[in-house]
Formats: C-alpha cells, structure tokens, sequence
C-alpha cells in the first residue's frame, strides 16, 4: 500500500482510540471521603506555625502603628514632665525679686521680724 | 481563577471541609480521566487520585488565585503521574497488559466497523486503551503525558503547557513528536507487523 494511505489510515486509527477510551469511573462518595481524610490528617506543625504566622501579620502591623501612634502622643510630655518639676523646685529656692515683692517689704508693720528672744 | 472556586478555596483555607468536598466533586472526574488514561487500567486510579487531592489540600496556602484552579490540579495530577511512572520503571514493574491478540481483532474489527456510529461496549472502549497504552508504551513519560493531556483530555495548548511547566511552543513539539511516533507503531499493527511482545 501506498505510504501516505497507510500513514493517513494510521492516523485515522489513532483518532479513533483516543477518541474511544473510557472515562474513568469515579466511585460514589469519593469527595466525601477525601474530605474525611483532611479532617482528620493532623497538618504538619510548620505548616500551622507558618498559616498562624500569616494570620498574624495584618493585627501586628496596626499593633505596631497603633503602638507608635500612642508613643509620639503621649511620650511628649511624659518626658517634659519631670524636667518641669526641676525647674519648679530651682525657681522655687530662690525668691523672685519684683517691684511688688519690694513694695510689700517695705508696708510691712516693723517689728514683726523681731526676735523675740 | 472563577469566583466559586475563590471561594472555595478560601473557605477550604479556614477549614471547611465541606468546601474542599465541593472542591473535589469540580475536578475530580478531570484527576481520575488524567490518571486512567495515562497510567492505565492497572493502576490504583482511586489511591494515586486521593493523593493528589491531599498535595492540593497542602498547596491550598500557596495557590495563585489570579490563575485557574483547574491548570493547578492537572500539573499536580501530571506529576503525581510521572513520578508514579518512574516508581514503576525503577521497581521494573511491567506498565501494561499484555494485549491478547484477540483484543487486537476485536479492535481492529470494531474500527472497521466504526463507520456505522455503533457505540462501543465498556469492554471495547478499555481494548482501544489497552491497545493505545501498548502503543505508548515507547513515549517518553513527558512525551507521552502531553499527548494524553492534549488528544485524549482535549486540554487546549495554553492550559497544556502550564499543566507540564513549560512553553507552549514545547507542548506541541511534545504531542507533534508523540503523534508522529504513535502512528508508526499503529502502521505496524494495521498491517500485520505487530511488535508481539
């Protein structure tokens, strides 16, 4: 026979099988069962610690920023606070000389500093 | 990926069972053609299909969702073939049947007669597999799993190459390669000079 026919007929011949294969039977209840096993196949740890480590992302990053946010609001004046305290207690120790300050000096009834000793 | 199977794999990731059963119901007639038809009728079909549902499951995390869910499943399928196959050659397990030479007529006759739109029986249709197999049986495995994938699943080039991990200038050459070698073997058997093995 000539070559190209049997070439051509060979072709057609191997149309004809692949097209003529079964489907595979799929046995009932096959989903559930797979579905089973994942239930109760316990996952490998890394896998969970990997799965949770995901999780956690999005919460820690508006932990970090809400954390940060809270330090620069606050963190201010905390540290001003004790600094504050400080410069009271110098000025404090020391009387502030004023006009006013004189004044009442000087209304001052005599003898009221007297010791009486 | 479509909505549905967003979905699912999502509610799957959180695990509802439930959703991963729905899951395989879409995919699995796909997973089990892709294993029958490669490894044949002798393989553990239900097993090897099994496992390749539990390497999806492990996978889910690491799923594209930009990218359909069925060229995901077809390339876990594939390899899970492959390696399967090489399982086999190694522990020199013969791959398929031998094929009776009354299978060989039966086909043949059916093919002759094919021309009247007769339906075949189960049994023919597993003879044209066995014949098929026998005849693939010389493919190289990524040769052979292209062939499959595209002339008996009917997967088209695109989805083809991602399911193989390669271009899909690659898958042709694969299935044009395959085609070529197969049609030589069934010359042979057309016309009396059968490889008996």
């Amino acid at each position: 026979m000539d070559k190209r026919k049997s070439s051509k007929k060979a072709d057609r011949f191997l149309n004809f099988l692949t097209k003529s294969v079964p489907e595979a039977e799929v046995p009932p209840f096959f989903a559930t069962r797979v579905a089973a096993r994942v239930r109760s196949e316990l996952p490998p740890l890394t896998w969970t610690l990997q799965r949770m480590a995901a999780r956690m992302v999005p919460v820690l990053t508006v932990l970090v920023m809400a954390v940060t946010a809270l330090i620069y609001r606050v963190g201010p004046q905390s540290y001003e606070a004790p600094f504050e305290a400080l410069f009271v207690e110098e000025s404090g120790s020391e009387e502030e000389i004023t006009v006013d300050y004189v004044l009442g000096l000087l209304l001052e009834p005599p003898g009221e500093d007297v010791d009486l000793d | 990926m479509p909505e549905d199977d967003r979905d699912l794999v999502s509610r799957s990731l959180d695990g509802d069972s439930d959703a991963f059963a729905k899951l395989v119901q879409n995919y699995q007639q796909l997973v089990f053609n892709i294993i029958y038809h490669y490894l044949g009728p002798s393989a553990d079909v239900e097993d090897l299909a099994q496992d390749v549902f539990l390497r999806v499951y492990r996978s889910l995390d690491r799923i594209d969702l930009g990218r359909p869910l069925k060229q995901w499943i077809g390339r876990i399928a594939a390899n899970r073939c492959l390696d399967e196959l090489r399982r086999r050659k190694v522990r020199k397990v013969h791959l398929f049947g031998d094929l009776e030479m009354e299978d060989r007529e039966r086909i043949l006759e059916t093919y002759e007669g094919s021309n009247q739109q007769r339906s075949l029986s189960r049994q023919e249709a597993e003879s044209c597999l066995n014949l098929l197999h026998e005849a693939m049986e010389d493919l190289s495995a990524k040769d052979r799993m292209a062939f499959v994938l595209r002339e008996v699943e009917s997967i088209e080039y695109p989805e083809l190459a991602e399911m193989l991990n390669t271009s899909e200038v690659a898958a042709r050459i694969r299935v044009s390669r395959a085609r070529k070698k197969l049609r030589r073997k069934l010359e042979k058997i057309l016309y009396g000079q059968a490889e008996v093995k």
